[in-house]
């Protein structure tokens, strides 16, 4: 059932991430055009040479800039999109009027909850790839604009050394970071479902402001305990570490375990709301 | 004849109010059953119950024996009051949706009863009238080869010719082996296509027969029986 589930939720879902994607696309192909004029424009050699000329660069300048922050903001739009269509999903499926069918389909809440939370996964890994060809067209745009440079190489050597740097200090604890990174998003994601159910079952009406306010008494309450966790386990111990590595390692294995025990906490009040306590309309 | 449902003080408390107060109630398999009763009276919570969208404050309720559960869902066919299809999908997409998730589904037998119905399967939903919507959702549900089916004010708010044509849908599709249970407070409609019946008020039973046996009994048709039981119920 849970191949079945995921494929209708993906097939309900993709009906505005697939064009949410396609237009993320266009607009990268768009603004790489816009760097590969534009740069050229602002960049390109012997145009101080006149006051005209001068005049383009200015342009040039700050078209160039706009279409960057245009990138940037392109990003930031789709990867909230994702988000909130995602989380949308949850709140149609389970507490409005499709609830109905969710509810009566022969299908347990558990697998429900992991087909929404690994379509969720998948969008997001969906806008990973889509993120990395919009760089990549962005980047042919500005290469063609504005030239490969001395500037590049340099700023290459710069990155690779900065990465063997880090590496050196941070060492092993990169991977602890990493697990904790993973953990605590997908503990988010469910601290956002226990909210809409929580939020969902204690009020018929203006259920939206319920599930907000619930979630910032639970995020409040979890970061809460987050803190004292650090204040009163993570700094006395690691005070003292000369060993940078050690201190982080042991930081994200804390947050981890915090983090793990938010998830489970929050996947069951969501099992036990949607499996005994939904408040259809 | 076995039974298909037994409900065993079975209650519902809303908090606010009460939905369901103690009900028992048996239906043998092979039964058109109506569950009457005015508005507010309990038919809705019962039918939640027993579809699995409520869980009982108190009491339990068995389908072919097995408590409610996801083995229940698979053989339970509930078609509730409100509409509950994606408007973006499909006629044909919510068709091949019914037939992978239900195993009973028969979608020849829904594809048949589409065409008679004169809906195209390439008809996006949000583009039906809601009286149309009403009528795929109810071919959806009687398209299933169920144990037991539960449906929900199924002639409410539409004209007494497509009343006609829903009882007749009901009536002809459903699996002979199966109960048919038909919520309802139009009597006078649905009197002449029911076995059985069970008058609720308030979240009780208040009577529970056959509808020939209380015909013969009473000398009255079903609607004024109804009247005449829930006059004595109301001075009670």
């Amino acid at each position: 059932m849970f191949g079945k589930s995921l494929k209708y939720e993906l097939r309900a879902s993709s009906r505005i991430l697939i064009p949410l994607f396609i237009c993320s696309l266009a607009l990268s192909v768009f603004i790489s055009v816009g760097l590969g004029l534009f740069g050229n424009m602002y960049f390109g050699e012997g145009n101080a040479e006149s006051k005209f000329s001068q005049t383009f660069e200015v342009i040039g300048g700050v078209v160039v800039s706009l279409l960057i922050m245009a990138f940037a903001i392109l990003l930031i739009v789709t990867a909230v999109a994702v988000f909130v269509i995602m989380v949308r999903r949850f709140y149609t499926s389970f507490f409005t009027d499709e609830a109905y069918l969710t509810f009566t389909l022969p299908v347990s809440v558990d697998c429900h909850i992991m087909t929404k939370t690994v379509a969720t996964v998948i969008w997001y890994v969906g806008y990973g790839v889509v993120t990395c060809i919009s760089a990549l067209i962005v980047a042919i745009g500005a290469v063609i604009g504005i030239g490969p440079s001395e500037g590049a190489g340099d700023a290459g050597h710069i990155v690779g050394n900065l990465g063997s740097e880090l590496g050196d200090i941070f060492g092993e604890s990169v991977i602890f970071m990493g697990i904790n990174y993973i953990v605590s998003s997908f503990a988010s994601l469910f601290l956002i479902y226990f909210a809409i159910s929580f939020g969902c079952m204690v009020a018929k009406k203006h259920r939206f402001i319920s599930c907000v306010l619930c979630y910032f008494v639970v995020s409040g309450a979890v970061s809460f305990i987050g803190n004292m966790a650090t204040s009163l386990i993570m700094i006395p111990i690691t005070y003292n570490f000369d060993n940078v590595d050690l201190a982080l390692t042991i930081t994200s294995a804390v947050s981890t375990v915090l983090a793990a025990a938010e998830l489970v906490g929050c996947y069951i009040g969501t099992r036990i709301i949607l499996s005994k306590n939904v408040n259809l309309p | 004849m076995a039974n298909i449902l037994e409900a065993k003080a079975l209650a519902k408390d809303y908090g606010g109010g009460v939905g369901l107060l103690g009900a028992d109630i048996v239906l043998p398999e092979g039964k058109i059953v109506g569950l009457l009763g005015s508005n507010g009276s309990g038919k809705t919570t019962f039918l939640k119950l027993v579809a699995g969208i409520l869980k009982p404050t108190a009491g339990e309720v068995l389908v072919c024996g097995e408590r409610i559960g996801i083995d229940t869902k698979s053989m339970v066919s509930y078609l509730p009051e409100r509409t509950y299809l994606n408007d973006w999908m499909r006629v044909s997409d919510i068709v091949e949706y019914f037939d992978d998730f239900y195993e009973d589904f028969d979608s020849a037998k829904a594809f048949e009863m589409l065409s008679n119905l004169k809906v195209e399967p390439n008809r996006k939903l949000k583009t039906l009238s809601k009286g149309t919507k009403e009528k795929v959702q109810l071919v959806l549900v009687m398209a299933r080869n169920a144990k037991l089916y539960l449906l929900d004010e199924p002639i409410a708010g539409v004209d007494p010719v497509a009343r006609e044509y829903i009882l007749d849908t009901i009536v002809s599709n459903y699996n002979k082996d199966a109960t048919v249970v038909i919520s309802t407070h139009l009597i006078t409609d649905v009197e002449k296509v029911l076995d059985d019946f069970i008058f609720v008020r308030d979240g009780k039973v208040i009577m529970q027969d056959s509808v020939a046996k209380a015909r013969e009994e009473y000398g009255k048709t079903l609607d004024e029986i109804f009247r005449e039981v829930y006059k004595c119920s109301e001075k009670a």
